[in-house]
């Protein structure tokens, strides 16, 4: 059984990818720390734009899931098939 | 009328002795514009002790000589031009200046800050501040050339954009490195949120300073200089200056920043449900990919582009290739406007925004409040307030872009009753259409709603009502909070203020973050640095940095307690200026929407804001009444604001 995944990449993490979004197929069960160690897997480009050298997810990666923030304590959260992950640097401003 | 003020002859050269600290000119030019009067004054001492320079120099003028009797569009009305000791120096970011004066748009305290090249040029022509009152006989453009001084005619410039103009002005000098203030035909028709554009394409935009410029009759300020800005200890400042260099450019989110500038934001913001679409219906655009940062590359981008001494360089050059607007070419395309042109009136044509920008760089008008004057107004035709014998004929579906350019133009020339009526800007025009439109009208005390929405950033949504200038997010600039990044709030507040400090949508601390922003950002605003490079963008340069760079800069031995006393005095002598103006805490207040309609989008679907407790714990960390929303005496007594208890009879 598994589950597709819609990942949504924004500015330098769109370059880091080198596309807009995909849709990514994971065991059920899988957690938005699943998605990002998978993305890492196949776009090597994204790792160090993604996590740290002690390979930790980078504070400053914002994560949404569903348009809700997903905070980094709380990236274990459980994914459900045709759930959307939008992935931000954390820029501010405005 | 042609002058030579003399700058390092006898009088200025008795002033620069005089003038304890480095860093600055230690003159300021006053122009009267009625007598022709152009005098050189010295840069008091205690003005830059107590308020560095910028905003702080502007309101302190504000206070001494614009009672609540003087219109803004009065002869009598002061418009002020003011650099600070850091502009122009080799700190990042030092390439902004402050335009302050009394806002004919709100009737209160009114600044603008812009960037690009004109506050360093206006220091090394050997001046930190240009002050203009009265209202000439004919159109004129100050001419400054280091210590000469000229009012030009600039009757065959009237009538012109602000490109031409700054154009022909280099033409007949005979000079292209010559730095403009222009206003647009806005400006010379009294539109109320009319702007002061600035070399190059730059905008001090909101607040109407560009309807005093052009009550003058003052259609540019042209600038050249040649001189150097000494400083006190240049060892220590070029330490200073290469550590916040080197600091910023190993920012984390440095290259993000960088890559495209405000528009970077755009979806980010959207997710959030602080993307404002619909004049605030909604918080998330269904089209937000046709108009974000990536569809702005992909269809317009050419180069990037820098301010005076910026390693960000946020600015970007934009050309339309194709298209019924071909050949448009801009720069300067910020996330504000993406959004005022954009989601805000239903909008998803990119050519379209970028067309209506460069209608109101041309034109010079605020992108933020025409814009929010058209989707007022959009709105209102929705709810059948408006109908074609009110508009002039037009049909104000949501997002007809013929209608937003349309309207554009007409504004600018305040050309038919309906577009000079929304030139007033969103409140005067909701109280002249009354039937209700009160209720669409998206401002704070007179100024429109830029951006974000309080609903989706709970301290945003304080800052808009607690701002001197009305509503405005870059006063308080609480960017602290807008991703739930943890580490810039780590790094300014400590761990004892996570994880609230980060969460868009808690409110425990936000009134301290608020307070703290304001009076920091009254600092950044008054040394002539950047907002968005470094101390509120990336929040890398903070208090500690900023009095170092200025005790090496200017000599003045600046204690991080001292520099936020400064921060504190400028914010509080600004809301005592309106305060004399008759705002209290009621004014203090958001549009009946944000309290009452939950947010439809985003993170923050189904969320409201209310301010009554934000705004209790923020008077008292201010030391102001609860109930009035004044400053207490005992503040401004410890503020050193004692003539200011005197005037307020407090």
């Amino acid at each position: 059984m598994s589950i597709g995944v819609t990942i949504r990449y924004h500015n330098i993490l769109r370059r880091g990818a080198g596309l807009d979004e995909e849709v990514l197929r994971l065991p059920a069960g899988s957690s938005v720390a699943d998605v990002l160690s998978q993305l890492v897997t196949a776009r090597a480009a994204l790792q160090s734009l993604l996590f740290t050298e002690a390979g930790d997810v980078a504070s400053h990666v914002v994560v949404f899931r569903n348009q809700k923030l997903v905070t980094h304590d709380a990236l274990e959260t459980r994914l459900v098939d045709g759930d959307e992950i939008k992935l931000f640097p954390a820029i501010s401003g405005g | 009328m042609r002058r030579h003020v003399p700058q390092r002859g006898d009088r200025v050269a008795e002033t620069m002795t005089t003038h304890p600290y480095k860093g600055y000119a230690g003159q300021w030019l006053h122009v009267d514009l009625t007598s022709g009067l152009l005098e050189s004054r010295p840069y008091d001492r205690g003005m830059a002790e107590q308020y560095l320079g910028g905003n702080g120099f502007g309101a302190r003028l504000l206070w001494e000589h614009m009672g609540p009797e003087v219109d803004p569009l009065a002869p009598e009305s002061l418009l002020v031009f003011s650099t600070g000791p850091l502009c122009g120096t080799l700190v990042p970011n030092p390439g902004r200046m402050e335009v302050v004066a009394k806002s004919p748009l709100t009737g209160i305290y009114g600044d603008s800050n812009t960037g690009g090249f004109l506050g360093p040029e206006l220091k090394f022509a050997g001046w930190d501040a240009v002050v203009v009152v009265g209202r000439s006989s004919h159109p004129v453009y100050l001419a400054i050339s280091d210590s000469t001084i000229e009012l030009r005619d600039a009757r065959r410039l009237w009538g012109q954009t602000t490109s031409a103009t700054e154009h022909l002005i280099r033409v007949i000098w005979g000079d292209q490195a010559v730095k403009t203030a222009t206003i647009g035909p806005a400006g010379e028709n009294g539109v109320l949120f009319s702007g002061i554009q600035t070399t190059p394409q730059r905008s001090a935009a909101r607040c109407g300073l560009g309807a005093v410029m052009g009550s003058k009759l003052l259609k540019a300020v042209a600038v050249r200089g040649h001189g150097a800005i000494p400083v006190a200890d240049p060892d220590r400042f070029h330490q200073v200056a290469v550590d916040l260099h080197q600091r910023l450019r190993a920012n984390p989110i440095f290259e993000a920043v960088a890559a495209h500038g405000t528009p970077g934001i755009v979806s980010m913001m959207d997710a959030l449900g602080r993307f404002p679409t619909r004049n605030f219906q909604m918080g998330s655009f269904p089209d937000v990919e046709a108009i974000n940062a990536e569809a702005l590359e992909a269809r317009a981008f050419v180069r990037h582009l820098a301010c005076f001494g910026c390693p960000v360089a946020c600015d970007k050059l934009y050309t339309l290739p194709d298209g019924p607007y071909a050949g448009t070419s801009l720069r300067s395309v910020e996330y504000e406007t993406l959004n005022a042109m954009g989601a805000a009136v239903w909008n998803a044509d990119l050519d379209t925004i970028l067309e209506a920008n460069r209608l109101c760089d041309e034109l010079g008008m605020d992108t933020i409040s025409a814009g929010r004057a058209i989707s007022f107004a959009m709105e209102l035709w929705e709810q059948e307030i408006l109908n074609l014998e009110d508009t002039d004929g037009l049909a104000l579906h949501w997002g007809d872009r013929d209608v937003i350019l349309t309207l554009l133009e007409r504004m600018a020339r305040r050309e038919g009753d309906f577009a000079a009526l929304l030139s007033r800007g969103v409140r005067q025009a909701a109280q002249a259409i009354g039937r209700g439109a009160e209720e669409y009208a998206m401002h704070v005390k007179g100024m429109a709603i830029a951006a974000q929405d309080g609903r989706a950033q709970k301290s945003m949504g304080l800052a808009h009502v607690t701002s001197n200038r009305g509503a405005d997010h870059l006063k308080a600039f609480p960017t602290i909070d807008e991703t739930g990044y943890p580490d810039e709030a780590r790094r300014r507040y400590g761990e004892d203020y996570l994880p609230e400090m980060a969460q868009p949508l808690a409110t425990k601390h936000k009134p301290y973050l608020v307070k703290d922003g304001e009076d920091f950002g009254a600092v950044v605003d008054s040394t002539g640095v950047c907002k968005s490079g470094g101390t509120f963008v990336l929040a890398e340069i903070y208090w500690s940095d900023v009095a170092a760079a200025l005790e090496a800069a200017t000599g003045m031995e600046m204690p991080v307690e001292r520099l936020k006393r400064i921060g504190e005095r400028i914010y509080n002598l600004q809301r005592c200026y309106n305060v004399r103006h008759g705002i209290t805490r009621a004014d203090d207040r958001l549009p009946r929407r944000f309290s009452e309609d939950p947010s439809p989008s985003g993170n923050a679907r189904g969320e409201t804001i209310q301010l009554k407790d934000m705004l209790d714990e923020y008077y008292e960390l201010r030391g102001w009444d609860k109930v009035t929303g004044w400053p207490t005496r005992a503040k401004l007594q410890e503020l050193g604001l004692e003539d200011v208890i005197e005037e307020l009879d407090l």
